[in-house]
């Protein structure tokens, strides 16, 4: 069976994994940062999104046929970087993975089941993702493709009635003042745009095409900038700067008080329940990525074919341990709201940001100086 | 046997981590649900009072509930405890009222608690209970067969008809006090409801003539608490200076000095911030209405130009008249609630950058030059 996919198929998969952190962190953050001028960080953002599209095209360009991040990353990192390298890689991926899982499960207690345990939640979410990194990366990038027309469908229904009634006094004017501002909250959009995009060099080691194009790259970014905005306008634009800032989930709030043709109302449930997508394939994404990497660590030879399921041959035994390992690190990881809160504004975007453009592009240079 | 210990492992885990009831705990029937709808609160010593209402069903009465409790939560813990009801159902809470001394206590807990809770909604209008308690509205307001939840549906669609006082959100007044340091809320006064039963009609059984509720003006919010109310009238302006002008009635004398009653039914306003070396000094407020005859005394028809430019004269004074007092208690509360502070950013956003002092400390001081200009509009068969 052929394992590859197009770069517009994981494209698609790359914005469907942007929707968990835009929502989960971008309206607030911005606002409380750059105010009412929060809405437009993510087009401010976008030179620099473009920067990271080049950059990364760069890096594309030195993967060899079937190779995948983890192998490019032994290979550009050689004898001296190669295994840290991994090592690193793998317990980014470990980290990231048991955080998504975490925060995946707090906004489902905190929007639809208050009261309830998140430790229900992330233990199975944690199964469901192994299942899939598990399987072939071809089923998620498919998967991606698939539930793409789906979120951006509700999506922009949600974003055209919240825009609809937006006061334009929330988001104007915007004046020079803002501009200080605006500059300190760009890490914010391009830890999205970035950190989605580079996951999905994961993955690129199975394109049918040799590497996907920089003006691919650069328009993607384009659409995840302008898709960051319109969330922020229509957030700040209902509930306004000060209150989006305040609020840990402000567009599933946004969500709780839209009522269309004046009769369905109340839909948070099932917006909420829609956003375990993104998490799941975000989560699985990184256990397949984090599993490969531990296995190539352990000096075995991983590969992307679809074999069964507790088949333990070539160290696959490792798929489950790092699963489990996932889920064990989401059950303890930042136990107390205000360690999450500190944990999704704070250590992984910072980290996100740090493997993107420090350690990526640190490999990319010892790999062409050796 | 491999799948089977696989699932049996993570059956096991699942069950020893998560417990049990980690789903179960939200999962209610729908025959069991009260739906609530209306909302009360009112301060006491100690602590609030909280005041429920289910809408009327069809053979059945109007559910009403009321507790004491030390917070918001420890009331409505109370209700649940010492309530017929199976499951009382909050997520279709539609409005909240609140009592005057909550109010003038101040609402920020009130709205903390909206804002914190998984069940409430940040976009529900607010009241506050002109004179009165919440409480004694949502418990008293009604007949038999129709409560608090019934007639504040009509209320609600009567003030967004009339824009007299628009309906203001927990999530609209949040945001007024956080950028304006106050803002507006829709009060409301209860009296006799206009349906009457006669006490022949009280003895065969029926239902003594009920109280009810209506719109009565805005209460002004400064930094949360309650500092005044503007009256019915004086809305009509603050529909006119947010622009949200609907449906409202002015009763004037035409020439010879008989009623006359006119409709507004559109119009707007548009502000100008006057500036004097570099110093905010006044605004220029220009105002039009438009409205229809809806009543003239004695005569039923205009005799012609002379009645009429005479009939938009007084409709202009009148609104000046309204204008003038809607933005004195602004001045003189030094309470920004009609958001004048934004239309002279947007206006002059340089100017408002390089301005020394906050605006509500220069509010007091400004010059105010307001124009109104009407226009009568033919909206039935008689001239």
């Amino acid at each position: 069976m052929q394992q590859s996919y197009n770069t517009r198929q994981l494209l698609s998969l790359g914005a469907v994994i942007a929707l968990a952190p835009a929502l989960r962190l971008f309206p607030a953050r911005a606002a409380a940062i750059a105010g009412r001028a929060g809405w437009l960080t993510a087009l401010a953002a976008l030179p620099l999104a473009v920067f990271w599209a080049k950059g990364f095209s760069l890096l594309l360009k030195r993967m060899q046929p079937g190779e995948q991040l983890p192998d490019l990353l032994l290979r550009l990192g050689g004898k001296r970087f190669g295994k840290p390298a991994l090592a690193a890689f793998t317990l980014w991926c470990l980290v990231y993975a048991g955080f998504v899982l975490r925060s995946g499960a707090d906004r489902l207690v905190g929007t639809v089941y208050p009261g309830a345990s998140p430790l229900l939640f992330s233990q199975l979410m944690g199964l469901i993702a192994l299942a899939a990194a598990l399987s072939s990366p071809r089923t998620l990038v498919r998967m991606g493709r698939m539930l793409l027309p789906l979120l951006f469908g509700v999506l922009g229904a949600l974003l055209f009635c919240a825009l609809l009634k937006a006061s334009p006094g929330n988001l104007l004017p915007v004046g020079a003042e803002s501009v200080l501002p605006l500059a300190k909250a760009l890490p914010l959009p391009l830890d999205i745009c970035a950190g989605a995009g580079t996951a999905l060099c994961f993955l690129a080691g199975g394109l049918r095409e040799k590497e996907p194009r920089f003006s691919v790259l650069a328009m993607w970014s384009a659409g995840i900038c302008a898709l960051l905005t319109l969330v922020s306008a229509a957030v700040t634009g209902q509930l306004g700067a000060d209150l989006t800032a305040q609020l840990a989930r402000p567009f599933f709030v946004l969500v709780r008080t839209l009522v269309f043709f004046r009769t369905v109302e109340r839909v948070e449930a099932l917006v909420v329940m829609l956003w375990i997508f993104p998490d799941f394939l975000m989560t699985a994404l990184f256990l397949w990525a984090g599993q490969y990497s531990l296995r190539l660590l352990c000096g075995y030879h991983p590969d992307t074919a679809l074999h069964p399921r507790f088949d333990f041959s070539e160290g696959r035994v490792l798929i489950w341990a790092f699963g489990a390992a996932a889920t064990v690190l989401s059950l303890f990881l930042a136990p107390q709201p205000a360690q999450l809160e500190r944990w999704s504004t704070l250590y992984i975007p910072a980290a996100n940001l740090g493997f993107v453009f420090i350690f990526l592009p640190f490999i990319y240079i010892v790999g062409r100086d050796n | 046997m491999r799948k089977l210990l696989a699932l049996l492992l993570c059956a096991g885990e699942l069950l020893l981590f998560a417990g049990p009831d980690g789903l179960r705990r939200n999962y209610r029937e729908v025959e069991q649900l009260q739906v609530i709808q209306t909302m009360g609160l009112d301060a006491q010593t100690g602590g609030v009072t909280l005041s429920l209402a289910a809408a009327g069903e069809d053979g059945g009465g109007v559910s009403r509930m009321e507790a004491d409790g030390v917070s918001i939560t420890a009331a409505m813990d109370r209700i649940r405890s010492y309530s017929y009801e199976e499951e009382l159902f909050c997520p279709h809470i539609g409005r909240l009222l609140l009592g005057e001394k909550l109010a003038e206590q101040g609402i920020e807990n009130t709205l903390a608690y909206l804002s914190r809770s998984p069940e409430l909604r940040l976009d529900m209008p607010l009241f506050v209970v002109k004179g009165g308690t919440a409480a004694e509205t949502v418990m008293g307001v009604g007949d038999g067969d129709r409560g608090i939840c019934d007639v504040m549906r009509i209320v609600e669609q009567d003030v967004k008809r009339r824009g007299e006082s628009g309906l203001t959100t927990a999530a609209q007044i949040l945001r007024d006090t956080a950028r304006c340091g106050s803002a507006l809320i829709c009060a409301l006064e209860t009296g006799e409801a206009s349906e009457k039963t006669d006490a022949a009609g009280e003895e065969a059984g029926g239902a003594p003539a009920g109280r009810s509720v209506a719109p009565m003006g805005y209460a002004i919010l400064r930094e949360g608490r309650l500092c005044r109310y503007l009256t019915k009238e004086q809305g009509i302006a603050v529909g006119f200076l947010k622009n949200r002008v609907g449906r409202a009635t002015v009763e004037l004398r035409d020439s010879y000095g008989k009623p006359a009653v006119l409709e507004i039914n559109g119009g707007g306003s548009r502000i100008r911030p006057v500036w004097k070396e570099g110093t905010l000094r006044g605004l220029q407020i220009e105002c039009d209405a438009r409205a229809s005859l809806l009543e003239l005394g004695g005569r039923g028809a205009l005799r012609g130009t002379e009645d009429t430019d005479y009939l938009t004269a007084r409709l202009e004074s009148r609104l000046a008249e309204y204008l003038s007092e809607a933005l004195k208690a602004s001045k003189e509360l030094k309470a920004d609630y009609l958001g004048l502070a934004e239309k002279v950013e947007r206006a002059a956003p340089a100017a408002w950058q390089n301005l020394e002092q906050d605006f509500v400390d220069l509010l007091p001081e400004l010059e105010l030059e307001i124009t109104v200009r009407a226009e009568l509009n033919q909206m039935s068969d008689m001239k």
